[in-house]
C-alpha cells in the first residue's frame, strides 16, 4: 500500500477573516448607549465643528428662548388704558408683552404674547444669559470628558499600581496600603471633593485632582482582590522560579490578568465620574464659569425650573442618558469579559 | 421557591420604604400642625393652645400679638450678635436685639426719640460733644443701660478686632475710648479727635451696627465668646437660639420703651440662599417675608403676592482692587476707563434686573444721593473705544479675576457677574470668574490681597452724613475697604469729613464725586431697586431710608 503522501508545501494558510469574529463579540451589545457613547465621544472630540453659536458669546436680549418645538407663550389680559405712543417722550420697554393688538379698546379681553416661541437656529433654547444650551452642553460634553479621561487615568492608574502592589506583596506592606485606601474610601466623597477644591479653589485642573485622590482606593481595593487570587496561580511561581523582577511579574504577568476587570471597572467608573463632576460643578465648587460644564448649566438654571425649564431639563437628560449608557456598557463589558459571568 | 427569592426581597424593600415614608409624612404633618397659623396670624385651633391667643399681660389692650413671624433672606452677615463681631449685613437683625446710642427715623434721619441719647449738643469747632441718655432703658437681664455701657460699646466696635464696616470712620473720630467721659450714669462727653460734625450720626443705627449699645458688665462677667452665644441686648427682641447659617430665633419683650408690645411674639430668621426654595416657602406659608429679585417681584407680584419696593435704592458697582501695587491693571487710568466703556448698562438694567434700575454714575453714589452733581451723565457703551483704550494701556493680558457670589440684595450677582465678564472679554480682556462666598471676599477685602481682582457689591443709598463716615472707609489711603491709594481722593475726603456746616459738606461730596467720575474709581454700573415679597399677613412696609436694614422693624410695630 502506498501511503498517502502530503504535500505540506502545496497547503496554503486558509486567511480566516476576523470581521466574523468581530461582530459575534458584538452581537448582543447594548446598541442604543453605544451609540449614546459615540455621539458624546464624537461631540466632545468636534465640538468646533458641529456648532454653530459660540458657546461664551453673551447676547443678553436673547436670553431665555425657549427650545425650537415651544410655541408663543399667550396670557389673556384686560386692556386698562391706550397711549398714542409717538408722543410719548418717555421708552417704553415691554419685558412682558411683545405683541399687542393696537386696535383693541380699553376692556377688551385680548391675547398678550408674553415670551415668543423658539426657533430651529436654537434647537433648545437658551440660558438666562443668552448663549445657546446646545452648544453649551456639546463644550460641556468636551469638559466632562477630559475630566472624566483624566481622572481615571490617574486616580485608576495609581490605584491599580498600589492593588498590584498591596496583592503582589501582601502582609504589612498589603496591610498599609489598604488601610490607607480603606481611610479613602470612609470620607463622605463629595465632602471630601468640595473640601479639596474650597482650599486649591475651583478650575478644571483640582477637579480632577479632587476626583483623582477619591477614585484611586476603590481601584486599589478590587484589583488587589484580583491579584490575590492570581497569586496562587503556577504561572506567577513559574515566573518567580525562573527570575523575573517583581516589577516585571507585576507589569507582565499580573496586570494582563486583571485587564479585564480593570476595563469593566473604568467603563463603570466614567459614569460616576461625570456624576461627580456635575455635583461639584452644581455645588459651585467644580468648574467655574462661564466655562460650559452640565452641572454648572443644571446650576444656572434651577431658579428657572418654574418659568424656563429647558435650562435645566437639556443638561439632565444629557447627563442622565450619557451616565446611563456607560452604566449599561460597563455591565455587557462585564458579561463579556467574565467567564464566570459567560457560564451563568 | 426561586420565585419566592425573587419576589421577596423587593417586596420586603417596598414594605420598608413605605413605612419610611408614612413616618416621615405623619412626623412632617404633625410638626407642621403646630405653627400651621390662620391668615388672620391667629394660631388655629390645632396648633399650641392658650398662649398664642392671649396676649402677654403687660402688652396694651389695642394690640393683638400675633404668634410668629417668619423672614427667610439669603445671609444674615457674620450671625455672630455682638457689636464687634457683626457687620453691616447682620444689622436687620442686630436691630431686634440692640438699641442704639443715636437713633434714627425711617426717613433716614438722627432722632432723639428713638435711641438712647435724648439730647445732645457741639461744641463750635465739632470737636467736644455732650449726649444726655434716657434714664428708663433696661438690657433684657434687667440691668439699666448706662454711659458705661455706652463707653464700653464704643469701645467694642471701634477696636483694631472690631469687624463692624465702619469701624474705621468711628476710629478716625475716637482714636482712644478714654476720648469719652462718663459724667454721670445719663451724660457723657466725647472729645474727637478731629473735628467731627457728624459724629452723632457715626454711632446711630443709620449705617452699620456702630451704635448699637452692648451690656458693659455682663459682657464682662460672662465673656466675649459666651456672650456671643447667649447675647443680651436692650432691643424689642430678645436672643432665644440660633443654628449658624440656619435660623436665629427671638421672642418679643413684653413692653419695651421702642416698640411697646411688638405685633409678633416670636421672629424668626431664617437663611435661604436659594431663590427658588424661599419662594417656595413663601408660597407653602412656611415663612411670611423673603427677599426676591428684581427678575422674579413682577411674576411673584402676578401670582398675588404682596411686594414691597426701594426704588434706586443701590447702586451696583465693582471694584478695581488695590489699585495702589505696581503691578496692578489698575494702576492706568486708561485701563480703567476701558472697563468703564466696555460693559452696556442699559441691556445690563433690562435683561439682567429685569428692567428695575437705571445706568449709573459714580460708585458708591446711587443718582437718587444727596451730594452728587446731577449734571454728569452715566457714561456710554463704546467698546471700539474701550479696545483703543485697552490697546493704548500698560495692559498685557495679565489675568482678572472677579470673584463671583450671591447676595442677599442682589441674588442677580452670578449672572451679573458673568455678563460683564462677557463685555469684558469682547475687547480683550483676560477674564477669570472665581465663585466664591461673599464672607470670603470680604476676608480678601479686609486683608488687601485682591492683586488684579474685582468684585461686586451693592452700597444702598444713605443721607449726607453716611457719605462722610464711607467714604473714607471704602477709597481713603487709611480705609478698611479701600481700593484706592489717591492723594488727591484723600485730600478730598479729609475735605468732606471736615466740613461742618451742611452746605460745605455738600459742596465738598460733589466735589469728590466729579473727581471720581473723571478718574474711572469704580466700575459703576447701575441704580437697582431692592424687592421683598410677602403673602397676606403683611399688607403694609414702609422699607425706611436706613443703611443695610430696610425698615425690618416696621414689621413688628404695632
Amino acid at each position: 500500500m502506498m501511503a498517502n503522501v502530503i504535500d505540506t508545501a502545496a497547503i496554503q494558510p486558509v486567511k480566516v477573516s476576523r470581521l466574523p469574529k468581530i461582530f459575534a463579540a458584538f452581537k448582543a451589545a447594548p446598541v442604543i448607549p453605544l451609540t449614546i457613547i459615540v455621539v458624546f465621544v464624537l461631540a466632545a472630540l468636534l465640538a468646533d465643528l458641529v456648532t454653530f453659536h459660540d458657546a461664551y458669546q453673551v447676547k443678553l436680549p436673547e436670553r431665555l428662548v425657549p427650545p425650537a418645538w415651544v410655541g408663543d407663550t399667550t396670557v389673556m389680559k384686560t386692556v386698562s388704558e391706550t397711549v398714542a405712543i409717538d408722543e410719548l417722550e418717555k421708552k417704553i420697554t415691554l419685558t412682558k408683552a411683545s405683541a399687542i393688538d393696537s386696535s383693541s379698546q380699553v376692556g377688551d379681553r385680548i391675547e398678550v404674547v408674553v415670551r415668543q416661541g423658539g426657533s430651529w437656529s436654537r434647537p433648545l433654547g437658551t440660558d438666562p444669559l443668552g448663549r445657546d444650551i446646545l452648544t453649551r452642553i456639546i463644550y460641556g460634553a468636551r469638559v466632562s470628558i477630559i475630566i472624566a479621561g483624566a481622572a481615571l487615568a490617574i486616580g485608576g492608574g495609581f490605584g491599580t499600581l498600589v492593588g498590584l502592589t498591596a496583592g503582589y506583596y501582601g502582609g504589612k506592606i498589603d496591610t498599609i496600603l489598604m488601610r490607607f485606601a480603606d481611610i479613602t474610601l470612609a470620607f463622605p466623597l463629595i465632602l471630601f471633593a468640595i473640601l479639596l477644591v474650597m482650599v486649591l479653589g475651583p478650575s478644571m485642573m483640582n477637579v480632577i485632582i479632587a476626583i483623582s485622590l477619591v477614585l484611586w482606593a476603590r481601584y486599589a481595593r478590587v484589583i488587589r482582590g484580583e491579584a490575590l487570587g492570581l497569586m496562587q496561580r503556577d504561572f506567577i511561581a513559574r515566573a518567580r522560579v525562573s527570575g523575573a523582577s517583581d516589577w516585571r511579574i507585576m507589569m507582565r504577568h499580573l496586570l494582563p490578568n486583571v485587564m479585564p476587570t480593570l476595563i469593566v471597572l473604568l467603563t463603570l467608573q466614567v459614569g460616576w465620574v461625570i456624576i461627580v463632576e456635575a455635583s461639584l460643578s452644581f455645588l459651585g465648587a467644580g468648574i467655574p464659569p462661564p466655562t460650559p460644564a452640565w452641572g454648572g448649566m443644571l446650576s444656572e438654571g434651577k431658579e428657572y425650573v418654574s418659568t424656563a425649564w429647558w435650562v435645566t431639563t437639556a443638561p439632565g437628560v444629557a447627563i442622565m442618558l450619557v451616565v446611563m449608557a456607560f452604566n449599561l456598557c460597563g455591565d455587557w463589558l462585564r458579561e463579556k469579559l467574565d467567564p464566570k459571568q459567560r457560564s451563568i | 421557591m426561586s420565585r419566592h427569592r425573587f419576589f421577596g426581597i423587593p417586596f420586603l424593600i417596598a414594605a420598608l420604604t413605605s413605612l419610611m415614608l408614612v413616618v416621615a409624612v405623619a412626623c412632617g404633618s404633625s410638626s407642621e400642625s403646630e405653627t400651621t397659623q390662620d391668615s388672620s396670624g391667629e394660631a388655629s385651633a390645632t396648633s399650641v393652645p392658650v398662649a398664642t391667643s392671649a396676649p402677654a399681660a403687660s402688652v396694651p389692650a389695642s394690640v393683638t400679638r400675633q404668634e410668629k413671624l417668619t423672614i427667610a433672606i439669603t445671609d444674615m452677615g457674620n450671625e455672630t450678635p455682638t457689636v464687634w463681631q457683626e457687620y453691616a449685613f447682620g444689622k436687620a437683625y442686630m436691630r431686634f436685639l440692640y438699641d442704639a446710642f443715636t437713633g434714627t427715623n425711617d426717613a433716614g434721619e438722627v432722632d432723639k426719640t428713638t435711641g438712647a441719647a435724648i439730647d445732645w449738643s457741639m461744641s463750635a469747632d465739632a470737636m467736644d460733644w455732650t449726649f444726655t441718655l434716657r434714664d428708663d432703658i433696661k438690657f433684657h437681664n434687667g440691668d439699666p443701660l448706662t454711659a458705661e455701657d455706652v463707653k464700653f460699646s464704643i469701645a467694642l466696635t471701634s477696636s483694631e478686632d472690631s469687624v463692624a464696616s465702619y469701624a474705621g470712620t468711628v476710629r478716625a473720630a475716637i482714636a482712644d475710648p478714654d476720648q469719652i467721659t462718663v459724667v454721670s450714669p445719663t451724660e457723657l462727653q466725647i472729645h474727637a479727635s478731629k473735628p467731627s460734625g457728624f459724629l452723632n450720626w457715626f454711632i446711630s443705627d443709620i449705617q452699620g451696627v456702630e451704635g448699637l449699645i452692648q451690656p458693659k458688665n455682663y459682657t464682662e462677667s460672662v465673656g466675649n465668646d459666651e456672650f456671643a452665644k447667649s447675647p443680651i441686648g436692650s432691643g424689642p427682641y430678645k436672643f432665644v437660639d440660633q443654628r449658624k447659617g440656619d435660623f436665629m430665633e427671638m421672642e418679643a419683650m413684653d413692653d419695651h420703651w421702642r416698640n411697646g408690645g411688638s405685633k409678633f411674639k416670636t421672629v424668626l430668621w431664617r437663611i435661604i440662599p436659594e431663590e427658588s426654595t424661599r419662594i417656595a416657602a413663601l408660597k407653602a406659608g412656611e415663612v411670611d417675608v423673603i427677599s426676591v429679585s428684581r427678575e422674579r417681584a413682577p411674576q411673584l407680584r402676578e401670582d398675588g403676592l404682596n411686594i414691597f419696593s426701594k426704588e434706586g435704592a443701590s447702586v451696583m458697582g465693582l471694584y478695581f482692587h488695590e489699585q495702589w501695587r505696581d503691578d496692578s491693571i489698575w494702576k492706568d487710568i486708561n485701563v480703567r476707563e476701558a472697563f468703564n466703556l466696555a460693559i452696556n448698562r442699559e441691556e445690563i438694567c433690562e435683561f439682567v434686573f429685569a428692567g428695575q434700575c437705571t445706568p449709573a454714575k459714580v460708585y458708591p453714589w446711587p443718582d437718587i444721593a444727596p451730594g452728587t452733581d446731577k449734571s454728569l451723565t452715566p457714561l456710554p457703551f463704546d467698546p471700539v473705544r474701550a479696545k483703543e483704550l485697552l490697546d493704548a494701556s500698560d495692559y498685557n493680558g495679565e489675568e482678572l479675576a472677579i470673584r463671583s457670589y450671591p447676595r442677599a440684595d442682589v441674588p442677580e450677582g452670578p449672572r451679573f457677574i458673568e455678563a460683564v465678564a462677557a463685555y469684558l472679554t469682547d475687547i480683550g480682556v483676560n477674564v477669570k470668574i472665581i465663585p466664591t462666598e461673599y464672607a470670603s471676599y470680604r476676608k480678601e477685602r479686609l486683608a488687601h490681597t485682591l492683586d488684579n481682582g474685582s468684585g461686586y457689591l451693592a452700597a444702598p443709598n444713605r443721607p449726607l452724613a453716611g457719605f462722610v463716615g464711607l467714604m473714607r472707609v471704602l477709597n481713603h489711603s487709611t480705609g478698611t475697604f479701600t481700593s484706592t491709594h489717591d492723594p488727591e481722593i484723600d485730600r478730598l475726603i479729609e475735605a468732606l469729613e471736615a466740613g461742618v456746616s451742611p452746605a460745605d459738606v455738600e459742596a465738598a461730596s460733589i466735589a469728590l464725586y466729579q473727581y471720581m467720575y473723571s478718574q474711572f474709581s469704580h466700575l459703576t454700573c447701575c441704580n437697582m431697586n431692592i424687592s421683598y415679597a410677602t403673602n397676606d399677613r403683611i399688607e403694609s412696609w414702609d422699607l425706611g431710608k436706613r443703611v443695610w436694614d430696610d425698615g425690618f422693624s416696621n414689621l413688628v410695630q404695632p
